[in-house]
C-alpha cells in the first residue's frame, strides 16, 4: 500500500448525497458528524465537493428529476470510490416506491443509477449504524485501494 | 376532549363573509364551506384581504373525474371570529380549465397557482407567473397550443446539459448571474437559486425548486387514512411530529371528533420536543452557514440530549410512528415522565443560559442584524408564516389562532406568541430563541399532567363518512402546516384527494424579496434563515426523463396521468 493509500484509508473524506429523501436519514448523518458520536477524531471529515471525497453517503429515494445529478455527482468523485446507502429509501426506495401503480416520481433506490457497496437499513438508522456502515465502506475501500495498486 | 363548532357561524359566513355563494354547509370544528361561481373567485380575494384582513391558507384543486376540478380556496378567518376558517368551492370543466388568477391580488396564491398548472393542468386566467413550480422550465407546454412538443434538439444530448432552468436570460444579465445548485454546501437538499450580482450586491434572484417532489399526496390517495399516517410524517424527517398531528387533526376533522385527554397532552409534548430539536438544529445550521463552527457543536451538542428524551418516549429518533387516527398509540408512564422531567429542567436552564449567550456573540451579530429584510407589509402580501413572520411583528401562530388537536388551551396550558420587531435574520433567530425556551416550559408542563394522571390514550376511530372535508392545521417549526382531506363519494376507505401546504412553500417564495439587495456572501444564511425545508416544500411531481434509456412523457400524457382517477379510470 501506497503512502497515498494508506492516508486515504486513515481519514476518508465523506460527501452527503442527499438523493431526494425525507431529511430524516440526513440529520442523523450530521448528528453523527456532531460533538456526541464526532467521527471528525477518527479522521472521517464531510466536505462540500464530491471532487474531494472517497465515500459517498447517499441518502433517500432518487425522484427522477435527480436523476442526472446523480450520476453527475458520482462521476465527478475521484476513483477508488465507495457508496453508501444510507436510510430503507436509498436500500430499497422504502414506501415511496411503488410498482402497480407506479409512484409517477420516484425512480427507486440510488442501487439503480449508481454502484452502491454497503446498505445501511432503517428508517432513519441511528448514527451509531451509520457510523457502523462507514467502517464497512472504509474496508471497501482499502480493498478497492490495494486491487488498484497491483 | 370533543372537539365541537359553533353553529352560528354559518349564518355569519352567508350574511356577513360571502352573500354571493350558492351553498353554504358546515364541516366539523368552524369549517364553512361555500359554493360559489368561479368568476367570483378574485372579487372574493380581494375582499377579503381589503375589509376582512383573511389569509389566504392555500389554493388547491381536486379532480372530480367526469363531473370536472373543485377549485378549492381556502381562508383562514380566525382574527374575525373564533377559529373560523372559509373553504370556497367553485366548480369549473375540465374543457377549458382557467379560473380567474388570484395571484394578481395577493403574491400569496403565486406558487399554488403554479403548482396546479403542474399537477392537474389548470392554467388560471392572468396569473403573474405562468413558470412552472415543480416540473422543470423546459418542459414542453402542449397542452396551450394543441401542437406536438417540440423535437428534443440535437447537440449534447445528456440529462444535465438539458438542464439549465435559468429564471434571468443569460443575455440581460449586464451584472454577473451566479448558479447556485442544486446541490451546494449551504443547504444539504437540492435546489437551483440564480443570483444576478453587481459587485457583490445581490441585485435579483430567482428560485427553482421540485427536485425533491416524491408524490406523497397521491401515495396518500391511494393507500388510504390509515396507512396515510405513516407517509405522512416521512413527508419531513425534521419535522415529522408536526405533519404526523396535521395528518391526523385533518383526518379527525372528517368526523365529530374525541380524544381523550391524555393523547392531546401526548401529542403537544411530542410536538413540542419536535420544534426544540428543529430550533436547535436551524441554529446550528446558521452558525455553521457563517463559519461560527463552535456554535454548530454547542447547539448541536444540546441537541442530541432532545433526542435522547424523544426516543425514550417513542421509540424513535426521528420518524416516531406513534400518532393515530382518534389518539396515540404509546403512552408514556408515571415512572417515564418523572425521569424525563429533571433531563428537560436542567437541559431548559442550560438553554436559557447559553443561547442568548450566543445571540448575543459579536460574530452572530455582525453577521445576521440587517440581514435579509423583509417588512411587515411584504410578510403580510406575500404570506409569510412562522418564525419569519413573527419575526416581522406579526403576531399569528396556528397554535393560538386556530388550534390542532393537541392542549394549547390558555386555560390549561401557559405559554405565549413570540414575536419581534428586528424584521431580519437576526430577528428570526431571537425569535426561535425565545420559542425554545416556551417550548420547553410546555414541556414540563405536559410532563408534570402526565406524572399525575392515567387514562385512554386511543378511542375506537369511527367510521369515516362520505363526502366531507377536512382541514388539519398545525404550527410546525418552520410554521403554518396545511392538511386538506376530501374523503370520497363512494369509498370509506380512500380519501378522494389529498393536499399539504407546507411552511416552507410559502417562505421560499419570499427568498428572492430578501435577497436583494444583500451581499453575495449573505445568500446562504438569507436562505437558511427561512429554515427552508425542501422535502416539505417539493412533495409531489413528475420528470420526463427515466433512467438509463430516455422514457418520455409528453405534456398531454402527464396531464391524463394527472386527471387519473384512483382506479386507473381516465
Amino acid at each position: 500500500m501506497g503512502l497515498i493509500d494508506r492516508a486515504r484509508i486513515y481519514s476518508p473524506w465523506v460527501y452527503h448525497l442527499h438523493c431526494g429523501g425525507c431529511n430524516g436519514c440526513d440529520i442523523e448523518t450530521l448528528a453523527a458528524l456532531a460533538p456526541r458520536f464526532d467521527v471528525e477524531r477518527f479522521g472521517i471529515q464531510l466536505v462540500a465537493s464530491p471532487r474531494h471525497a472517497d465515500i459517498l453517503l447517499a441518502t433517500g429515494c432518487v425522484p427522477k428529476q435527480f436523476i442526472p445529478m446523480v450520476k453527475r455527482v458520482y462521476n465527478q468523485t475521484p476513483d477508488p470510490k465507495v457508496v453508501v446507502a444510507i436510510g430503507g429509501c436509498a436500500c430499497g426506495g422504502s414506501l415511496f416506491y411503488d410498482e402497480d401503480p407506479e409512484n409517477y416520481a420516484i425512480l427507486g433506490s440510488p442501487d439503480m443509477l449508481i454502484p452502491v457497496d454497503v446498505y445501511v437499513p432503517g428508517c432513519a438508522p441511528k448514527p451509531e449504524q451509520i457510523i457502523n456502515g462507514v467502517v464497512q465502506g472504509i474496508l471497501k475501500l482499502n480493498e478497492k485501494a490495494t486491487r488498484r495498486s497491483k | 376532549m370533543k372537539f365541537e363548532s359553533d353553529p352560528t357561524l354559518v349564518d355569519f359566513v352567508r350574511t356577513e363573509v360571502v352573500p354571493e355563494g350558492t351553498s353554504f354547509r358546515a364541516l366539523h370544528e368552524n369549517r364553512v364551506a361555500v359554493r360559489i361561481n368561479a368568476e367570483d373567485a378574485d372579487r372574493l380575494a380581494g375582499r377579503f384581504m381589503s375589509r376582512f384582513n383573511a389569509r389566504l391558507i392555500h389554493e388547491t384543486a381536486v379532480d372530480m373525474e367526469v363531473e370536472g376540478f373543485d377549485m378549492v380556496y381556502i381562508y383562514d378567518f380566525s382574527k374575525v371570529k373564533d377559529r373560523l376558517v372559509v373553504v370556497l368551492e367553485a366548480r369549473i370543466s375540465k374543457d377549458d380549465p382557467s379560473p380567474p388568477s388570484i395571484a394578481k391580488i395577493t403574491w400569496q396564491a403565486s406558487w399554488a397557482e403554479r403548482e396546479i398548472h403542474d399537477l392537474l393542468g389548470i392554467s388560471p386566467r392572468g396569473t403573474p407567473d405562468p413558470r412552472k413550480q415543480f416540473l422543470p422550465y423546459e418542459w414542453p407546454n402542449a397542452a396551450e397550443s394543441g401542437a406536438a412538443p417540440p423535437p428534443p434538439e440535437k447537440g449534447p444530448s445528456g440529462p444535465q446539459e438539458k438542464w439549465i432552468p435559468l429564471g434571468i436570460a443569460p443575455n440581460d444579465a449586464y451584472a454577473t448571474l451566479i448558479p447556485i445548485g442544486p446541490y451546494h454546501p449551504g443547504v444539504i437538499e437540492g435546489q437551483t437559486v440564480y443570483v444576478k450580482v453587481e459587485g457583490e450586491t445581490v441585485v435579483s434572484a430567482d428560485i427553482k425548486t421540485g427536485f425533491h417532489h416524491r408524490g406523497i399526496q397521491k401515495l396518500i390517495e391511494r393507500r388510504g387514512y390509515h396507512k396515510g399516517v405513516f407517509a405522512a410524517e416521512r413527508v419531513c424527517g425534521i419535522c415529522s411530529a408536526a405533519h404526523g398531528l396535521a395528518y391526523v387533526t385533518a383526518c379527525e376533522n372528517l368526523y365529530e371528533a374525541e380524544v381523550p385527554d391524555r393523547a392531546l397532552y401526548l401529542r403537544t409534548l411530542l410536538l413540542e420536543l419536535n420544534r426544540v430539536h428543529s430550533h436547535l438544529l436551524w441554529i446550528g445550521v446558521v452558525a455553521d452557514v457563517i463559519g461560527w463552527k463552535t456554535g454548530f457543536h454547542l447547539s448541536w451538542g444540546i441537541r442530541e440530549r432532545v433526542m435522547d428524551i424523544i426516543e425514550s418516549i417513542t421509540g424513535n429518533r426521528v420518524n416516531y410512528g406513534i400518532w393515530r387516527i382518534g389518539g396515540m398509540s404509546r403512552d408514556v408512564s408515571k415512572e417515564l415522565a418523572e425521569r424525563v422531567l429533571p433531563a428537560v429542567k436542567a437541559l431548559k436552564a442550560e438553554m436559557a443560559q447559553l443561547l442568548p449567550e450566543i445571540a448575543a456573540h459579536s460574530v452572530v451579530k455582525s453577521r445576521l442584524v440587517g440581514v435579509g429584510p423583509l417588512s411587515y407589509a411584504d410578510a403580510f402580501d406575500g404570506g409569510a408564516v412562522g418564525p419569519v413572520a413573527r419575526a416581522s411583528n406579526w403576531r399569528i401562530d396556528v397554535r393560538a389562532d386556530n388550534p390542532p388537536h393537541a392542549m394549547y388551551d390558555p386555560k390549561v396550558i401557559s405559554w405565549e406568541v413570540v414575536t419581534d420587531e428586528g424584521c431580519d435574520t437576526y430577528g428570526r433567530t431571537l425569535v426561535r430563541v425565545k420559542e425554545l425556551l416556551v417550548s420547553s416550559e410546555i414541556i414540563i408542563q405536559c410532563l408534570e399532567y402526565l406524572a399525575k394522571t392515567t387514562g385512554d390514550i386511543r378511542l375506537e376511530p369511527k367510521v369515516i363518512p362520505v363526502n366531507s372535508e377536512g382541514i388539519g392545521l398545525n404550527e410546525a417549526p418552520r410554521g403554518e402546516l396545511v392538511h386538506y382531506v376530501r374523503a370520497s363519494e363512494f369509498n370509506m376507505n380512500l380519501p378522494q384527494a389529498y393536499r399539504i401546504r407546507t411552511p416552507s412553500y410559502r417562505n421560499n417564495a419570499l427568498i428572492p424579496k430578501m435577497l436583494v439587495g444583500a451581499n453575495l456572501a449573505d445568500v446562504p444564511v438569507v436562505m437558511g434563515s427561512t429554515d427552508q425545508c425542501l422535502a416539505c416544500t417539493d412533495r409531489f411531481e413528475v420528470i420526463r426523463e427515466g433512467g438509463g434509456a430516455s422514457q418520455s412523457m409528453s405534456w398531454g400524457e402527464l396531464v391524463a396521468l394527472g386527471r387519473r382517477g384512483r382506479f386507473g379510470r381516465v
